[in-house]
C-alpha cells in the first residue's frame, strides 16, 4: 500500500520461502519461460506461475487456508500491445490473448494447480511493492481462515508504448526509466506465516535510520525490492543474523529480518535496496 | 471468525452509468427493468458480431470522450459531499480498475498513422485534450493516485486489478482495513466505460450476446453485453461516522473472497468458490444459513457457463434459503460493468435495501431447468428487507461476496 506513514507491519511475518527468476535480461541465471497451456506470446504468465510454483512445490500447504497476492505495475504489457496493435490493423483477436489478458488469468491457473481456493489478489503498484505486499499479508493472516499468503511481483520489459507511458510518468518525479529489454521479465515471489519453527527468517516493521540518506526511488514498476528481500531471506538461512531492509520511494517503510534458527553473527548490516 | 475491532459503514455514494448519473438514473433503468442496450457509436464495430452495449448515448450528459480518471472524480466528490467528509481528510483510496485503454488504442493507432492523432485528424489537440486518457492512464495505480489527488485525501492508496471482482475486492479491502483499526475511512471506486479494445477481446472469446439483450438465467440466453459503470462509495467505520453525525445509508456486516481451482476463464460448474465466498461472508455477518437474506444481487451475466454454476453455488451456500431468497442480475439492464461490476452492484444492493424494492432480471423470458430459483423476472418488486448480498465472479476462478444491511 502506498501509504504516508512508516508503519506498514503490525504483527511479525516469517517467510517460508523465496524465490526469483529473470528470462531474456542478460543476467547470470536466466530461465527459459515455462510453457503453460492456454498461454502465448508474454512472459508474464510463465515467470508469475514460474516464481509461484517453486514457492508452492518447495512448501506444500492446505490451499484451503492460502492467499496469494500478484503485484505489477500495469498488468501484462505485452499482451495488451499485441491485442491492442490486432485491433488498430483491423486483423481479428486472438482469444488467447482475451483468456490471458488479465493477471487473474495465471492465477486461475495457479489456483488449479496447486489446490487454492483461498483469495487471490493482483494489484498495481508504482512505487516498490515490498512494502504494500508485507502489508497485504500482515492484514490477510489476520484472517483466522487464513495460514500462508504468497506474495509475487512481476516486472516487464517494454517496447515503443510502455517507454512512453515511463516517460509521461517520470516526467512528474524525475525516477529513473527502466531499460529492460521488451521481452524480458523479472519475477519474485515469497510465502509467507507468521513465525514458527517452520519459518526461521522472521519480518519485522522496524525503524528507517532518518540521518542517512533514504534509499534513492527506483523506477515505476521495479520489483528489485522483492529480489532484495528473496536474497536477505537466502542469506539469513545460510549465515544467520539480522537485517535492515528500507523500501525505496515515497513509502518509506523498513522491515527488519531476523534468523530465529541459527546463532546470529554479532552485527547488524544496513542494507538499503532499490 | 472475525477478528472485528469496528463495525463499517456506508456513508456516501456516486454512481454513473448508461442510464446517466446519480440514484435517480438507476431507479429508472435498472429498478425498472429497462434494458440500457443500443447499437454503440463510440468506434466501429463493422468487424464484430454485435454492436450492441450498454453505453452512455452522446448528449449533455455522455460519457463518450471522458477520460476514466474524470468520471472517477466525479463519482467520488459525489460520494464524499453525500457522505459530509471534506477534501484533505484522511481517508484511503481504494480502487478497482484495468486502466483506461482507450489510451493504449490511441497510441498504437497514432503510431500507424505518424502525423495524424486518432482523435483529430485535423490536427487540432489530441492526446492533449484535458478530457481525454493520458499515456499512462492505461497504469491502474496511477487513477488511484489521480483520484486520490483530485479529492485531496491523504490516507493510503491501493489499486486492484483483479478484473470482475476488482472493485468487490477494493470494498473488501476497505472493510478489512477499517473493521481491524487500521482506518477510519476510505473511499473504494470502481469503473469501466465502453471502448473498443476490451468489446474486441469478448468479441474474440465469442462472450457477447447475439440477440442484442443480456437474458440472466433465462433459458435463451446467448452471452453478455459490455456496459458503463463507474462508482465510489465511502466506507467508514460506525464510531468515525457517530464522532461526525454522519448518517450511515447501510452497514457493511459480512465479506468474503475465494477462489474455485477450476480453469483460467472458466467458472466452476458447482460454483464452488462462490459458495465459498458468500459463506465465509454469512460466517462472519453471524448468520451462516442466510436467515436474515431477503435479497441476492447475482454476478448473473448471461452466460451459458456462468448462470447454471452461479445457481448451483448459491444453492451449496443457501442450503435453507436457495428457494425462497429473490436472487436477480442487474446485469440484465446495465450489462458487464467489468472491473467496475463489484462497486456498482453494491450501490444497487444497498438501494434496494433503503428503497424496499429488488431490481428485477430484465429480459428474462423462459426458464431454464438449470436455473432453478426466484429471479425476479421482469419487474420491480416491493421487499422489506434487512439484509441483502452481493456476489460478483471473474476470470480465474474468483469469486467476492459482501453482505449489507439497512441501518
Amino acid at each position: 500500500m502506498t501509504t504516508t506513514e512508516k508503519a506498514a507491519l503490525r504483527s511479525p511475518l516469517a517467510v517460508l520461502t523465496s524465490t526469483t527468476a529473470t528470462h531474456g535480461t542478460g543476467r547470470d541465471g536466466d530461465i527459459a519461460l515455462p510453457r503453460l497451456p492456454g498461454f502465448v506470446e508474454s512472459a508474464f504468465s510463465p515467470l508469475a506461475y514460474e516464481v509461484a510454483a517453486r514457492c508452492l512445490t518447495a512448501c506444500p500447504g492446505d490451499g484451503s487456508r492460502t492467499a496469494v497476492a500478484l503485484a505489477s505495475l500495469m498488468g501484462d504489457t505485452t499482451t495488451a500491445d499485441l491485442a491492442s496493435t490486432r485491433v488498430v490493423s483491423g486483423r481479428v483477436h486472438n482469444p488467447l490473448l482475451f483468456m490471458q489478458a488479465t493477471p487473474n488469468s495465471v492465477l486461475g491457473h495457479l489456483s488449479r494447480e496447486f489446490g487454492i481456493t483461498g483469495q487471490m489478489f493482483s494489484l498495481s503498484t508504482l512505487d516498490d511493492p515490498v512494502t504494500e505486499l508485507l502489508a497485504m499479508a500482515d492484514l490477510l493472516l489476520e484472517d483466522p481462515e487464513l495460514d500462508r499468503v504468497l506474495v509475487l511481483g512481476v516486472e516487464l520489459g517494454g517496447g515503443e508504448r510502455v517507454a512512453a507511458v515511463h516517460r509521461e510518468l517520470t516526467a512528474d518525479d524525475g525516477r529513473p526509466v527502466p531499460d529492460l529489454p521488451e521481452p524480458a521479465g523479472l519475477a519474485a515471489a515469497l510465502l509467507l506465516t507468521r513465525p514458527g519453527p517452520e519459518a526461521p527468517v522472521t519480518v519485522r516493521a522496524t525503524e528507517t535510520d532518518d540521518s542517512g540518506h533514504p534509499p534513492a526511488a527506483p523506477h515505476h514498476g521495479s520489483v528489485q525490492g522483492l529480489f532484495d528481500l528473496a536474497a536477505a531471506h537466502r542469506r539469513l538461512l545460510r549465515d544467520g543474523g539480522s537485517q535492515v531492509l528500507a523500501a525505496a520511494g515515497p513509502a518509506a517503510a523498513a522491515f527488519l529480518l531476523s534468523s530465529e534458527r541459527l546463532p546470529e553473527r554479532n552485527e547488524t548490516d544496513t542494507h538499503a535496496h532499490q | 471468525m472475525s477478528t472485528l475491532t469496528g463495525e463499517v459503514t456506508v456513508t456516501g455514494f456516486g454512481v454513473r452509468t448508461a442510464f446517466g448519473t446519480g440514484a435517480d438514473a438507476l431507479r429508472r433503468g435498472v429498478f425498472a427493468g429497462v434494458p440500457s442496450f443500443a447499437p454503440t457509436t463510440r468506434f466501429d464495430t463493422g468487424p464484430y458480431r454485435t454492436p450492441m452495449a450498454g453505453a452512455a448515448p452522446d448528449g449533455p450528459d455522455a460519457v463518450e470522450g471522458w477520460a476514466l480518471r474524470h468520471a472517477l472524480a466525479r463519482c467520488g466528490t459525489e460520494a464524499l459531499d453525500m457522505a459530509g467528509l471534506p477534501q484533505g481528510t484522511e481517508a484511503a483510496v481504494l480502487l478497482g480498475i484495468a486502466g483506461d485503454c482507450t489510451s493504449i488504442t490511441r497510441h498504437w493507432r497514432d503510431a500507424a498513422r505518424p502525423g495524424v492523432d486518432s482523435d483529430r485528424p485535423d490536427g487540432s489537440e489530441g492526446m492533449g485534450d484535458p478530457l481525454h486518457a493520458r499515456l499512462a492512464d492505461a497504469v491502474p495505480a496511477r487513477l488511484a493516485e489521480s483520484l486520490a489527488g483530485e479529492l485531496r485525501l491523504t490516507g493510503p492508496r491501493l489499486t486492484f486489478t483483479n478484473a470482475c471482482v476488482a472493485s468487490a475486492a477494493a470494498i473488501i479491502h476497505g472493510c478489512r482495513l477499517i473493521s481491524s483499526g487500521r482506518i477510519d475511512a476510505a473511499v473504494c471506486a470502481g469503473g469501466y466505460l465502453v471502448e473498443e479494445e476490451t468489446f474486441g477481446k469478448f468479441d474474440s472469446g465469442r462472450a457477447l450476446s447475439r440477440d442484442g439483450m443480456v437474458r440472466p438465467f433465462s433459458a435463451d440466453r446467448t452471452g453478455l453485453l459490455l456496459g458503463d459503470g463507474v462508482a465510489a462509495v465511502v466506507l467508514e467505520s460506525a464510531e468515525h461516522a457517530r464522532r461526525r453525525g454522519a448518517r450511515p445509508l447501510a452497514g457493511v456486516v459480512g465479506w468474503g473472497a475465494a477462489t474455485d481451482a477450476h480453469h483460467i476463464a472458466q467458472p466452476h460448474p458447482e460454483g464452488v468458490g462462490l459458495a465459498l465466498a458468500a459463506r465465509q461472508a454469512l460466517r462472519l455477518a453471524g448468520d451462516p444459513d442466510g436467515a436474515d437474506l431477503g435479497y441476492v444481487n447475482a454476478h448473473g451475466t448471461g452466460t451459458k457457463y456462468n448462470d447454471g454454476a452461479e445457481t448451483r453455488g448459491l444453492r451449496a451456500a443457501l442450503p435453507k434459503r436457495a428457494e425462497s431468497v429473490p436472487v436477480s442480475s442487474t446485469k440484465s439492464t446495465t450489462g458487464h460493468l467489468l472491473e467496475a461490476a463489484g462497486v456498482v452492484e453494491f450501490v444497487i444492493t444497498m438501494l434496494a435495501l433503503t428503497d424496499g424494492v429488488l431490481p428485477p432480471t430484465a429480459g428474462f423470458t423462459a426458464p431454464d431447468p438449470e436455473c432453478d430459483l426466484d429471479y425476479v423476472p421482469n419487474e420491480p418488486r416491493p421487499a422489506d428487507l434487512r439484509r441483502a448480498l452481493t456476489i460478483n465472479a471473474a476470470f480465474g476462478g474468483a469469486n467476492t461476496a459482501l453482505v449489507l444491511e439497512r441501518p
